[in-house]
């Protein structure tokens, strides 16, 4: 019998995913507190009826969704052009690359940090930067409710675009020179080797990075909790974030699971759409 | 020098307060020995009480024989895992610490808090412990319907603070009136040279906090006795408008969503003329290696509304599980830690207020802190509102969020009577579960 030899995969698959997930779907269809002996009452399909009238919910819905096109709409076009960049030949190319690293490696939490004085109009030193160029009263970028969520995904990028451009490198890397030889000798130009030989042999890699970017960026949590607790107001409040809080912080466990549930589900239908695009792709 | 003389002040209270704790006859006429060999589990937060505490152990098992395992968890994991652990596994933590403006509400319909009275009453209390020497409105902090259910350790009063040099180069006394204060606000706002008037809070669930003076100054408070809100009431919006009008004003340009980690900063670099949060940041203030305004700092209480001046007192304190099995060892342990020689060393450690009258007004507490704060906390203690900090519910942080709402409504230029109708009807909502 081979297909016992899957028996230990499959098991371990079955205790870290489907019974967290199996018991998440409990906890949804049920009221869920954990100040008192009371125990979990079953309410049906209560928790999710709920969550299409909460105005906080479908807000943090939908700002979750222009924080990850935001997000990738400038981490995956710049992380692809510093790749393109750092693919050349030139002398600090090497070290180049080891910087590249640094936003990457250090913690989410304390870079938030780092930023928020950074930011900070009294005391922060990107406000004296600007002046020195010549732009005069900047926009509060995290009091603002109309900046404070590109204020977000530029910090978030500043973290995770050097993780684009690294997987792209590689992915330049193993590209095959043929193609390219081939395309040299009928005379194309930069621009038309970019556009007709990279771009289509890297989509699959692109793909890959945006699948990434993607499931980060819907779930993003610390660098808001960070910068802004969701403030001001509720201006900058993910789905996560908002899950983070009405289950750990408001008590309502049932009801966080079913915010969960939502956040897992959409996870799992932007994953599927990206990988069918690059099955296609292939 | 000061400072020689303060430690040397305070280490003799101290060791002469010692002296009689482990005096034969005091020995004689209460054993502390009664629960030796008892092991104990407290759950504490972060708070520099409980550091300290934490230091006296070894000589709490010394004196009583009892061991605790102290457990130190920062606020928010705190928050977390005491009540999942009190729900999940009862009897496996003996003793907890206590913010009762956030707790005791659903702490109390949990059932969770061992009432203390008894105790305090019964021989198991040490007849030097001296229970009424605490201030009768900080242990209000600690009672729920009447019954102590914690021991307050400090007292967390809100102040105003200001930049003396500022205000003295405009000529400006600190403000006694909520009019003075806009005005001068106003008159120290000084954009070209981005110095602000005036900041507290902005983020909307911390401001709840920062807020409530006004509100109690304006006559109004959080609930009415039946324990609904009052929030579309006219003391709110006033509260409201002149939070609003005078961080508009007067604030600094990103007030909106400022939290208390990006304020107290702007007091300290001398970016802002007056602050007003709680009393503890004092410490900051003072600190030579991050302040630049050491000397320049003055307190003062907060001006008055139309019904007066109305600070929020609140106090973190040490409580015991209802469903602990060793309560009277684990009141030994809170005794102990609360008595008045430890309380002046714990006061002397970590300069902050004690909740002991006596160790208020010993040198111990008068040594080490400036005489203009000594003075606004104690003109603050009568008229304070224990527990004022937010309204008293079982859903603190869900209420809360719903009354920032409204105060960042208002710092956006928002109308305060539309925010406050609006903070009222979520509140409702949300107390209807």
């Amino acid at each position: 019998m081979p297909e016992l030899l899957m028996l230990p995969a499959l098991l371990a698959i079955i205790m870290v995913m489907a019974f967290p997930l199996a018991y998440l779907l409990f906890m949804s269809l049920h009221k869920w507190s954990m100040v008192g002996y009371a125990p979990p009452a079953f309410i049906g399909s209560s928790n999710f009826t709920a969550l299409a009238e909460d105005e906080r919910f479908i807000a943090s819905l939908g700002r979750t969704l222009y924080f990850t096109v935001l997000g990738l709409a400038s981490n995956i076009p710049l992380g692809f052009a510093i790749a393109l960049l750092l693919a050349q030949n030139f002398p600090t190319r090497s070290l180049l690359r080891a910087l590249l690293i640094l936003p990457m490696v250090a913690t989410p939490v304390a870079m938030g940090l780092v930023w928020v004085v950074m930011l900070d109009p009294s005391l922060g030193v990107v406000r004296y930067l600007l002046g020195l160029v010549g732009v005069e009263n900047p926009p509060l970028w995290l009091s603002d409710t109309a900046w404070v969520v590109p204020t977000l995904v530029a910090v978030d990028a500043w973290m995770w675009t050097p993780m684009v451009a690294l997987i792209c490198i590689a992915g330049l890397a193993a590209l095959p020179s043929e193609p390219f030889e081939a395309a040299m000798v009928d005379g194309a130009s930069a621009w038309q080797r970019l556009w007709y030989i990279t771009l289509p042999l890297m989509f699959p890699t692109l793909i890959v990075v945006a699948m990434l970017r993607v499931m980060d960026l819907l779930k993003v949590i610390d660098i808001v909790y960070v910068m802004t607790g969701g403030g001001p107001g509720h201006a900058s409040e993910t789905i996560n974030l908002y899950n983070y809080l009405v289950a750990l912080s408001y008590d309502k466990i049932g009801y966080g699971a079913a915010v969960a549930l939502v956040l897992f589900a959409l996870v799992l239908v932007c994953t599927v759409v990206l990988a069918r695009l690059r099955r296609a792709a292939q | 020098m000061s400072t020689t003389f303060t430690r040397r002040q305070a280490m003799a209270v101290i060791a002469g307060t010692a002296a009689t704790l482990s005096s034969p006859a005091r020995a004689a006429g209460f054993d502390w020995k009664r629960f030796s060999g008892t092991q104990l589990r407290f759950m504490v937060s972060t708070h520099p009480w409980t550091e300290w505490a934490q230091k006296q152990l070894p000589a709490l098992e010394q004196a009583t024989g009892i061991k605790v395992n102290w457990e130190i968890l920062y606020e928010d994991q705190f928050r977390q895992k005491l009540p999942l652990t009190l729900r999940s596994d009862p009897g496996a933590v003996d003793g907890f610490f206590t913010l009762p403006s956030w707790d005791a509400a659903a702490f109390s319909r949990a059932k969770w808090y061992e009432p203390l009275d008894q105790l305090i009453k019964s021989d198991l209390t040490a007849p030097d412990w001296e229970f009424p020497d605490f201030f009768p409105n900080i242990l209000k902090i600690h009672s729920v319907a009447n019954e102590q259910v914690g021991i307050p350790i400090t007292i967390e009063l809100q102040t105003l603070f200001f930049n003396k040099t500022m205000l003295q180069a405009k000529q400006i006394a600190a403000p006694k009136t909520l009019e003075e204060m806009l005005a001068a606000a106003k008159a120290l706002d000084d954009r070209k040279n981005n110095i602000a008037g005036y900041v507290t809070r902005g983020d909307g669930v911390q401001a709840v906090y920062t807020i409530a003076p006004f509100l109690f100054a304006f006559g109004g408070r959080w609930l009415n006795d039946k324990g609904e809100p009052e929030l579309g009431d006219k003391p709110f919006v006033n509260a409201l408008k002149f939070y609003g009008e005078i961080l508009r004003a007067a604030g600094p340009p990103n007030i909106v969503g400022m939290q208390w980690k990006s304020t107290y900063p702007l007091f300290q670099q001398a970016r802002v003329a007056m602050f007003t949060d709680a009393t503890n940041f004092l410490a900051y203030f003072k600190d030579p290696k991050q302040s630049k305004i050491v000397d320049e700092v003055g307190v003062a209480p907060l001006p008055a509304g139309p019904s007066g001046s109305h600070s929020t007192v609140i106090s973190w304190g040490p409580a015991i599980a209802a469903s602990s099995k060793k309560k009277e060892a684990a009141w030994y342990a809170i005794q102990y830690l609360t008595s008045k020689a430890m309380s002046a060393a714990s006061t002397e450690a970590t300069h902050l207020p004690p909740s002991r009258q006596s160790v208020y007004n010993s040198d111990v507490f008068v040594k080490s802190v400036p005489a203009d704060m000594i003075e606004a906390i104690k003109q603050g203690i009568p008229n304070a509102v224990p527990n004022g900090a937010n309204p008293l519910v079982a859903q603190v942080p869900e209420v809360r969020a719903a009354i920032g709402t409204a105060i960042v409504a208002v710092l956006q230029g928002g109308d305060a009577e539309k925010a406050a109708n609006d903070a009222q009807k979520q509140v409702l909502q949300i107390l209807k579960g």
